[in-house]
């Protein structure tokens, strides 16, 4: 008899840190300029601003998915297998994707008051 | 076995929300990079970032959205009532992102008029003194 939960777990990680580590690149490559325009002239100091932000997303995303597993119930057969992982993957996603848009709020009203200033 | 068209239904569902997100994202962000570049007038890499940006919170919001009502529950097993279930499911998602593109269409068009409200520049103002 095999271990649903093992199996659910591989999957759940596996999935997980993909979309983190995609998400996290995406938001890396196109938050430069947003960052860069905060503090203008200081273009290296920015790109490190925005690394050391990005270590900091990675850490708190994958942290909050692997203690996420330590609250699953034990899986019984492949449809509440897939019903699960479905389930807590929808959770993380919309979190994340509410954060995300919080951040785009942010910037964008940034960056439009910075444009007004000039 | 006794539950497989509950798994028929799952492989069936999945492919058919992921696609059809990645199909109206991918039309909704190819045309809005006219708007982005009108909002922030002319400045292409803000533009696209911003552009990029919308594009993944879209797909983060809908397939999380698609993930979420997965769960089916069939009370007989038969293929009669997998597809009614199927259909209630994937209609309910197809509303659901027509939804969420007139949101992003009104956030566009928002966007769009104060841009050109802030297009008119204002008076320097004289500076105050405030004791």
């Amino acid at each position: 008899m095999m271990n649903f939960n093992l199996i659910g777990y591989s999957i759940f990680i596996g999935l997980m840190v993909f979309i983190i580590v995609v998400v996290g690149k995406i938001c890396y490559n196109n938050g430069n300029v947003f960052v860069a325009a905060l503090i203008p002239g200081h273009l290296e100091l920015c790109k490190q601003i925005n690394k050391s932000l990005l270590i900091g997303y990675y850490l708190v995303n994958i942290g909050y998915c692997a203690v996420n597993l330590s609250f699953w119930s034990s899986i019984g057969s492949w449809p509440i297998l897939v019903e699960v992982i479905a389930l807590k993957m929808s959770g993380i996603i919309i979190i994340l994707s509410v954060l995300h848009y919080l951040n785009i709020f942010v910037l964008t009203t940034q960056v439009q008051k910075l444009i007004k200033q000039q | 076995m006794e539950t497989t068209k509950i798994l028929i239904g799952y492989a069936v569902y999945l492919p058919i929300a992921l696609l059809l997100t990645l199909y109206v994202s991918r039309t909704l962000f190819r045309n809005s990079k006219i708007y982005m570049l009108d909002i922030f007038k002319g400045r292409e890499e803000i533009a696209v970032a911003t552009n990029k940006l919308f594009e993944t919170g879209f797909y983060l919001l809908n397939i999380g959205f698609a993930l979420m009502i997965l769960k089916i529950n069939l009370y007989s097993n038969n293929y009669q009532e997998l597809v009614e279930a199927l259909s209630y499911k994937i209609g309910s998602f197809s509303i659901y992102l027509g939804l969420m593109l007139f949101v992003n269409l009104y956030f566009f068009f928002r966007g769009k008029r104060k841009a050109k409200e802030s297009l008119n520049p204002t008076l320097p103002q004289p500076p105050r003194f405030t004791a």
